[in-house]
């Protein structure tokens, strides 16, 4: 059933996306960088092209740097599209992670885009991190933000899945789902109460006999007579306490869009 | 010379005629005939037969090691019955033996109701008990267990007082309510007092030390509209006991109670209020009246695990009540059974849900 949705998405997703890929170039999916701003040398693509390489190699996940300048459009729909048509990522589910930056009169816009495996390393407090760091060095040229983006990305990778995405997995489909984990303690809670409720009901059956401590069934009606009401104020306090409003609390786990293609993606940006 | 007996004779057969708690008169077991009071009062006054307080249908020949030894009246077999018992059956005829000499004097009744249940009826109702009770031992449901159901004569006291009473209590008015974010709670203390008079009428207690008082008091309320004078009459067909305890012990245990109930009077006149609660309380009774009577009820006793569980049923309302031991047996295998089954249905749940 959930591959027959997942189908029909995907199917859906690529008629609406008709239109929306062809503002994504068809490019070299080896190449990994891609400067359309001109804002690297060919030698600061090298380089970057070998520390993708090397992190490939290391974490079983793609890399892709992209510069555009003056780009009007969704930068996340263009690194979505950007990543899925020129089929990028490793292994079937489509691993790795692009950033992409667009230079414009206001200054940097960024965009990074997970895609399997890296929806999980990557969530959003990591993205948040990633792009903090872009933003500290943006003065610095564009090579540094992408470098310094892909060693702190290393690191975190070193670091393993985050716990906020502990409960989740990437399915066959590249989808992000919730892992199901056995409720065992909730079916233990409810088949103790389903039998203990009705067994303590029929033991209490048993109990009939009942120790009299009134007579008010012997009253005579009529014959009560209250001749004596009294009722004195003594004393009163106020108490107070203030209601702690609830704090919704840190939202875990990575933030999932859909894009053109049908893929899940994670991800975030904005300017730096 | 005139002829002084306990049991009635049919007029029709010469049988023992037995009280009908069905029909409220006396029916002869083997011509089916039956007869109200007024109608055997007029038969045996016409063959010149005399009801007589002083004599029995068994007459007490022996007592050793304070069991009493009679002999029955109509077959001359020899009865065993404790200093207690006042109507027994002889175990040879099954005749009623009313051993008359323990209901004279201060033992004898003023008023009875009579039973309005038969044993049929306590038998019924007593295989009733098994309906919503899964953890019932089957020994509770075995016939030859449940024939042993008697109906016998409890004696009780019943009590009449007219009590005044003074309550003092301490009650509270709450009141809440937010302004903001704070939540704002207004507490006013009250002292309340409260005194009145009220009468409570024949306040039952068990006169017997052989009957669990708590089981006595379960099968409570009996209609006392049906009190009746006494008379011999009634126990036929029936055991009977006298009291053991005398008013003035059976009186602390109907005083409490009616003091308990004046208090509970007077603080449910205490309106208006979050909380009562009680500080003190006194209490004046002004008259006290008591009266001994006989009151009709089943009793079953069966052992079970070594202990003897008694069951009551009022012989007048039917009420049946007694602490039913549960089958450790059977509730555990009950317990396990739904726990189990409830882990295994949510799980395959969980499971066909996963796959689905």
């Amino acid at each position: 059933m959930k591959k027959i949705l997942s189908i029909l998405t995907i199917f859906i997703a690529l008629f609406i996306g008709i239109n929306t890929v062809n503002a994504v170039p068809k490019v070299d999916s080896t190449k990994k960088v891609y400067d359309y701003a001109e804002r690297l040398t060919d030698d600061e693509e090298q380089k970057l092209k070998q520390q993708i390489s090397e992190y490939t190699e290391e974490y079983d996940m793609d890399f892709v740097f992209v510069v555009l300048n003056n780009y009007t459009g969704s930068l996340q729909s263009y690194a979505q599209d950007f990543y899925d048509y020129n089929d990028f990522g490793v292994g079937k589910t489509h691993d790795g992670v692009i950033i992409v930056l667009n230079y414009d009169a206001l200054g940097i816009d960024c965009w990074i885009t997970t895609t399997g495996n890296a929806i999980l390393m990557y969530d959003d407090a990591r993205i948040n991190s990633l792009k903090q760091r872009m933003s500290s060095v943006k003065n610095q040229g564009t090579y540094t933000i992408f470098s310094s983006a892909l060693n702190l990305a290393s690191s975190q990778a070193d670091s393993g899945i985050p716990s906020s995405n502990k409960d989740y997995y990437i399915d066959e489909n590249g989808d992000y789902v919730r892992k199901r984990t056995y409720p065992f303690m909730g079916i233990l809670v409810i088949a103790l109460l389903a039998a203990g409720i009705p067994t303590i009901v029929f033991v209490c059956k048993n109990k009939m006999v009942k120790k009299a401590t009134m007579a008010n069934e012997y009253l005579e009606g009529g014959s009560v007579s209250i001749y004596n009401r009294q009722d004195q104020f003594v004393s009163t306090h106020t108490s107070s306490h203030t209601i702690s409003s609830s704090s919704g609390g840190g939202r875990g786990g990575s933030s999932i869009s859909r894009g053109s293609s049908g893929r899940s993606h994670g991800g975030g940006g904005g300017r730096l | 010379m005139s002829k002084a007996v306990m049991d009635h004779k049919c007029k029709s057969c010469g049988a023992e005629l037995k009280f009908n708690p069905h029909g409220q008169n006396w029916k002869c077991d083997y011509c089916k005939s039956e007869f109200t009071k007024q109608e055997i009062d007029e038969y045996e006054a016409s063959r010149g037969v005399e009801q007589l307080d002083s004599d029995a249908s068994a007459v007490k020949v022996e007592k050793v090691d304070g069991i009493d030894e009679y002999v029955c009246n109509n077959c001359g077999a020899r009865i065993v019955a404790d200093e207690h018992t006042s109507a027994t059956f002889c175990v040879y005829c099954k005749n009623t033996a009313i051993i008359k000499n323990k209901l004279v004097g201060e033992f004898n009744p003023t008023k009875v109701i009579p039973f309005y249940k038969t044993k049929d009826d306590a038998v019924a109702a007593f295989k009733g008990l098994k309906k919503g009770r899964p953890f019932m031992p089957k020994e509770f449901s075995d016939k030859k267990n449940i024939d042993e159901i008697r109906g016998i004569y409890i004696p009780f006291w019943l009590y009449d007082y007219q009590i005044g009473g003074t309550l003092e209590a301490r009650a509270t008015r709450v009141k809440s309510w937010t302004s903001g974010n704070t939540r704002y709670t207004k507490t006013d203390v009250y002292r309340c007092v409260r005194g009145g008079t009220m009468r409570f009428n024949k306040i039952p207690v068990d006169g017997s030390t052989r009957f669990n008082n708590d089981i006595m008091n379960s099968i409570e309320p009996f209609d006392y509209s049906k009190l009746v004078d006494f008379s011999h009459s009634y126990l036929s067909g029936f055991l009977a006991e006298k009291y053991d305890v005398d008013a003035t012990q059976a009186n602390n245990e109907a005083m409490m109670r009616a003091k308990n109930s004046t208090d509970d009077v007077l603080k449910k006149d205490i309106k208006g209020y979050s909380t009562v609660v009680r500080t003190s309380s006194s209490h004046n009774i002004a008259q006290a009246m008591n009266e001994y009577v006989l009151l009709p009820v089943y009793m079953l006793n069966i052992k079970y695990n070594n202990k003897m569980y008694t069951f009551a049923m009022n012989g007048q309302s039917g009420e049946i009540v007694g602490d039913i031991p549960i089958d450790k047996k059977k509730a555990l295998m009950f317990f396990f059974g739904i726990f189990i089954g409830t882990i295994v249905i949510l799980s395959l749940i969980w499971f066909i849900g996963g796959k689905m």
